[in-house]
């Protein structure tokens, strides 16, 4: 058949266009054959070969041709399946591979046997190894090929060979395996590995595997792989169902195929379980044949290790002491076997109590059993299965804020194997403490009223009612600022306070730690200041900070001031200062000390004086004067008030008799307090030692002639003298004229024959009043046979209070005697011995109807006699002035209006110090004396301009009075010209010409200065006023007119100054002005000097 | 001449009546203002001053009056003592004295009781 085919091939050739390849490109793979040109290549074996065996081929040629071939190449192909033996290529028996082992027979351009000339022979050899795996009745080609530069390739005979080989499955290498992934437990996987390996030189075809699923298991879906490749989509069903499924289609030689599934083991499964793996391999080629089985021994045992077994409780955090907490045991049998007489065992701390018949299992109670509660049977739990025991305990109290307290469970189980777990469990506890209201207060300990300068006392109850401890417990006290000397004391003892910040008050005390259910007793101890106010409240809180709670508010404990204002006899008196005994007429000064001793303000005080009649307030210094009240206004507690009483003893008090002064003290809102009474004593004497007797003629008398006397007996004392008895001896050289005596001018009967002085008792005069005075004038003859200078005395005595006698001896009284002889008397028609006699005192007075008459008002004893030299005091009208201001009427025919200036004795000190210090180099000084001497009457009749002028010329010259301090400063017109001054002065000019009469006397004033002034020349004046400048001397001219002039001094001031005043009547205003700071008038200013000097003298 | 001297007086009078009405008229904040302009004026000018407002008792004038007892010039401090005596302002006048005794108090004081 090759023959035919190597025939048919040759002609297919020869028909087909010649086509030379070279020989590089023979034997390429996918090229066919040569064309068999040379048969001579031998080939042993010729017909079929193995696996291993060593094919030989020897080519041999022959130059046939009749020239040498040149450049001769042969080259053999390698076909599949054959490996060159090497060190086989022999080129007529010389070996042809080169240093690598090469042959360059095999190489594409082949091997160079160099030239080969005609009819020479050449053999080539070589040899093949045929591979270790080839396919059965695989067909192997072998031909050489021979070129030259002379002749194209030529190809050898084509020798073909067919290889024998078979696969071979049983082998060491094919077997079954089975492992479990970690142990083999129940439940878990295992694989089943079974490795197939082909030793034989050819594929095994088809391989089908048998491999039923071990029992105990279970195949595990879609987990057949063979080689990693998933099967069971080829198989169309899964591969525990199929009995003999085919896993491969062809499996090399040489090569191993693996079939791998799992299973899972059955679970449970008591330990020691064997699960075997059986498994059966077929192919084409081989036979089915039984693999080693492989097996597993299963692990199996009970757990309760896993987390699902716990011991739990509910609530675990924030339990507060007293809580109940469930406490939860789920044993649950994770092993694989049954675990058998199970048992827990509870552990609970002191602090967590169980809770007898309270536990359950799965639900179910349990019996009450007196012998270990603690202790629970849970029986068997099988693998899988799970039992819940719950139990209950009770958290006691106290317990530390987060503090946990830990409870175990321990789970006991027999086998296989035996053994326990034990399971603990922690509970976080909350506790705090707690201050609640009804066991935590503050309280008033004592009254609701509080008295100021008492203290206040509360007590304060702290109970830790909670389950915990407070730390760093500070005590805030409020307490209202007016309280004094807070203190805390605790067990009593004092505790330390300090303020909440540097500059607040110390109001907080440290307690440290107050300990559950521990209680704290302090006392708050405050002081109520004195003096506070009535009806106030004052309130004491506190509260407690704690570091747990923060601060626990306390209410707060009130208290209600009562305080009042209170004086008493000790701290509230009247005192006298000064002199111890009040003499009438004087001041005395009283010192009125009110204190207020009580605890809040007295409102309205008020002193109520009660003085006796005999004095009069005068003057008040320091409080406010109402009649005969004293207002203080408020006076705080602790304070006092002071006033200064001026009281004045009026005359005609009576000896020894003193002066009381009560004192009652009221204010708003309490009892009138009366002050200790003050008791002045007072001295009032009588004194007549000042009186004077007095003759008219003073000097010398003649005999016969009569003598008029005058006693002037004067009370210079400063009492009410109740008897004055007045008795005169009378002289042997007179005769007293009867009915000639008259006390003040009112006529008193004689006592029988002897004058009234010189009776038993003399005259008796009651009631004589300090100042008083009393004129006895009585008329006596001097007798005639009384001898030329014979001395006349008079002697008087006073004999008053009974025990005081005073003399007053009249200045010496000589006769004075010249011889007469003749005795013719002018008058008489006839002569008369004798000589003239004097006539007789006159008609006596008839006496008034009323026996007792009240004796006229005192008048001023003579100079020298002790009384004040110039200035009369006066009670009542003074006759003498009415009787010189009729007197100049009647003798000039001039009716004059009388003008009145009223003093106290303070207003006069003040005047004369005002004249002292307004005392200028100018005329302006002598308008302050206008403006100090100015009356406060002029004529009977009210003037009103009068006030308003004295209060606005005061204004006025008190400015002047300031200003001219200035240093340098010059007068202007402006100084003095003011329109309403212009006005008043005007008026009160208009109003003095137009007044009439004498004004009444002042019933205050202790002196009185008066005047006269021509009202005609005050109209003249006035009628050119309205034209004249208050800074020109008509005005001050016309107000000049209107000074006293009663007294010789005051008169001659008066009159010097109008004449001053009238010399500017020419001059304008600035003549007047420079007149008024510049001219000096020295006789002007003496008599000022002397009327002051007078007036200083009645001081 | 005269007129002269009216119409000089006339505007001290008009001077100081304006001061009075701004005095009264203005706040207590303005009592320095016018107090500095009231030391701006002469011995005599500040004199003439306080005798206008010396009958007044408003606040600010009182405020013045103080002010003015510390002049330099005694008798514009005289003046002014004279004014609150007379106003019964005494207190502000005694604590004054309290707290500057001395020869020049002590002359005022003696003044002040001439013309009481």
């Amino acid at each position: 058949m090759s023959v035919h085919a190597s025939a048919g091939a040759s002609l297919a050739a020869a028909k087909r266009p010649r086509v030379m390849r070279p020989l590089s490109e023979v034997f390429a793979p996918g090229a066919p054959t040569l064309p068999e040109r040379l048969r001579t290549l031998v080939v042993s074996p010729e017909r079929e070969l193995e696996p291993g065996m060593t094919v030989r081929a020897t080519f041999t040629f022959r130059n046939h041709g009749g020239a040498a071939a040149t450049g001769v190449r042969i080259r053999f192909n390698l076909p599949d399946g054959l490996v060159y033996l090497v060190g086989s290529g022999l080129l007529d028996g010389s070996e042809l591979d080169d240093e690598l082992g090469n042959s360059p027979l095999l190489a594409r351009a082949g091997a160079h046997v160099g030239d080969v000339l005609p009819n020479e022979e050449r053999r080539v050899e070589i040899a093949y190894s045929v591979a270790g795996a080839i396919e059965n009745g695989t067909t192997v080609e072998l031909q050489a090929a021979v070129a030259s530069f002379e002749l194209p390739c030529i190809g050898s005979n084509v020798v073909r060979l067919v290889a024998r080989s078979k696969p071979q499955l049983p082998n060491a290498l094919t077997g079954i395996a089975m492992e479990a992934a970690r142990d083999a437990v129940p439940g878990s996987q295992a694989q089943v590995t079974i490795r197939i390996h082909n030793a034989g030189e050819s594929t095994a075809r088809d391989v089908v595997v048998v491999s039923p699923i071990p029992e105990h298991s279970s195949y595990v879906a879609g987990s057949a792989r063979v080689n990693g490749r998933e099967i069971e989509r080829d198989l169309g069903a899964s591969f525990d169902r199929m009995y003999a499924p085919v896993v491969l289609r062809s499996l090399p030689a040489r090569a191993s195929a693996t079939l791998v599934y799992r299973v899972a083991i059955d679970a449970p499964l008591p330990g020691g379980t064997q699960i075997v793996a059986r498994a059966e391999v077929a192919s084409q080629e081989t036979p089915a044949f039984s693999l080693e089985p492989a097996s597993l021994t299963v692990v199996s045992a009970p757990d309760f290790g896993d987390e699902r077994t716990a011991f739990s409780a509910d609530p675990a955090h924030d339990v507060r002491p007293g809580q109940r907490v469930r406490l939860s045991l789920a044993a649950f049998n994770a092993g694989t076997a049954a675990a058998e007489r199970v048992s827990a065992q509870l552990e609970l701390p002191d602090h967590l109590i169980f809770v007898r018949g309270a536990a359950t299992i799965d639900g179910r109670p349990l019996r009450e059993r007196r012998k270990e509660p603690l202790r629970f049977a849970l029986g068997t739990i099988d693998a899988g299965q799970c039992v819940t025991l719950c139990a209950e305990g009770v958290l006691t109290s106290p317990l530390p804020d987060k503090s946990v307290v830990s409870a175990a469970a321990v789970l006991d189980w027999e086998g296989p194997p035996a053994s326990s777990r034990r399971l603990e469990c922690e509970l976080r506890v909350r506790s705090e403490p707690a201050f609640p209201p009804r066991c935590n207060a503050l309280t008033r300990v004592g009254s609701a009223f509080a008295v100021p300068g008492s203290g206040l006392e509360a007590a304060i109850v702290l109970e830790n009612d909670g389950s915990a401890d407070a730390h760093d417990c500070v005590l805030y006290v409020r307490v209202d600022p007016a309280l004094d000397d807070l203190a805390i004391f605790e067990s009593g003892r004092r505790l330390a306070l300090a303020g909440r910040s540097a500059d607040s008050a110390p109001d907080t005390a440290e307690l440290g730690t107050i300990e559950a259910y521990a209680s704290r007793r302090l006392t708050i101890k405050a002081r109520v200041p004195s003096p506070f106010a009535n009806a106030s409240e004052l309130r004491i809180g506190a509260g407690l900070h704690t570091r747990e709670l923060g601060e626990t508010h306390l209410p707060y404990a009130v208290w209600r001031v009562d305080s009042h204002p209170a004086f008493d006899r000790d701290a509230s008196r009247l005192e006298l200062s000064g002199q111890s005994v009040l003499r009438p007429n004087q001041l005395a000064d009283v010192e009125v000390v009110v204190t207020n001793i009580g605890t809040d303000t007295a409102h309205n005080v008020t002193l109520r004086c009660y003085i006796s009649p005999e004095a009069r307030l005068e003057s008040v210094d320091g409080a406010t004067r109402e009649k005969s009240s004293l207002l203080f206004g408020e006076l705080a507690p602790a304070a006092h008030a002071r006033a200064r009483l001026g009281l004045r003893l009026l005359r005609g008090l009576a000896k020894d008799w003193p002066v009381t002064v009560d004192g009652l003290i009221t204010a708003d809102g309490m009892l009138p307090v009366p002050l200790e009474r003050l008791t002045i004593a007072t001295s009032a004497e009588p004194d007549f030692s000042t009186g004077n007797l007095l003759s008219e003629p003073a000097d010398a008398v003649d005999p016969g002639e009569t003598v008029q006397w005058f006693l002037h007996v004067r009370n210079g004392g400063d009492g009410t003298a109740r008897n004055a008895l007045i008795s005169v001896a009378a002289p042997e050289s007179l005769i007293y004229v009867p009915n000639s005596t008259t006390v003040n001018d009112v006529p008193i009967r004689d006592s029988g024959a002897l004058p009234p002085f010189a009776g038993a008792r003399g005259i008796v005069l009651n009631d004589v009043d300090p100042g008083v005075e009393a004129t006895i004038r009585w008329c006596s003859v001097v007798h005639n046979a009384s001898p030329a200078g014979t001395s006349i005395v008079h002697v008087a005595h006073i004999r008053y209070d009974g025990e005081r006698d005073d003399e007053i001896v009249s200045a010496e009284l000589r006769v004075r005697a010249t011889p007469i002889f003749a005795n013719a008397i002018p008058g008489l028609p006839f002569g008369l011995d004798g000589m003239l006699g004097p006539a007789l005192a006159g008609h006596p007075l008839a006496l008034s109807e009323e026996r007792f008459l009240q004796l006229p008002p005192a008048t001023p004893v003579g100079e020298g006699n002790g009384a004040h030299p110039l200035a009369r005091l006066s009670a009542g009208r003074d006759e003498d002035v009415e009787d010189a201001h009729v007197e100049v009427f009647e003798t000039t025919g001039i009716d004059v209006t009388g003008t009145i200036a009223a003093f106290t004795p303070e207003r006069l000190n003040r005047t004369l110090r005002l004249l002292r210090g307004a005392r200028f180099r100018g005329l302006i000084t002598h308008l302050f004396a206008v403006r100090a001497f100015l009356p406060e009457g002029v004529g009977d009749a009210h003037c009103s301009a009068l006030e308003p002028a004295r209060e606005l010329l005061r204004e006025e010259l008190d400015r002047l009075f300031i200003k001219l301090r200035l240093p340098l400063y010059v007068l202007a017109p402006r100084d003095i010209e003011t329109p309403s001054l212009r006005s008043t002065l005007e008026r009160l000019v208009r109003e003095a010409g137009a007044a009439r009469g004498v004004p009444a006397e002042s019933p205050t004033a202790a002196l009185t200065l008066r005047g006269t002034f021509d009202p005609r020349e005050l109209r003249d004046l006035g009628e050119r006023f309205a034209q004249a400048q208050l800074a020109t001397a008509l005005p001050w001219a016309s107000l000049a007119r209107l000074l006293p002039d009663e007294t010789p001094g005051w008169a001659d001031y008066r009159a010097l100054l109008i004449e001053a005043l009238d010399g500017f009547e020419d001059s304008d205003c600035n003549e007047f002005i420079d007149a008024l700071q510049h001219r000096y008038d020295s006789r002007l200013d003496a008599a000022l000097d002397a009327m002051a000097a007078s007036l200083h003298s009645t001081v | 001449m005269l007129d002269a001297i009216i119409v000089l007086a006339v505007l001290i009078a008009a001077i100081a009546a304006l001061a009075y009405a701004r005095a009264r008229r203005r706040p207590a904040s303005d009592g320095d203002a016018v107090i500095d302009k009231f030391g701006s004026l002469s011995n005599a000018e500040r004199c003439d001053f306080i005798f206008a407002i010396a009958a007044l008792d408003d606040p600010s004038s009182l405020r013045l009056l103080e002010r003015a007892l510390d002049d330099p010039c005694e008798a514009v401090a005289l003046a002014a003592a004279h004014a609150l005596t007379t106003a019964g302002s005494t207190t502000q006048l005694e604590r004054f004295f309290a707290e500057h005794p001395g020869g020049r108090t002590d002359r005022i004081a003696a003044s002040l009781e001439l013309l009481a």
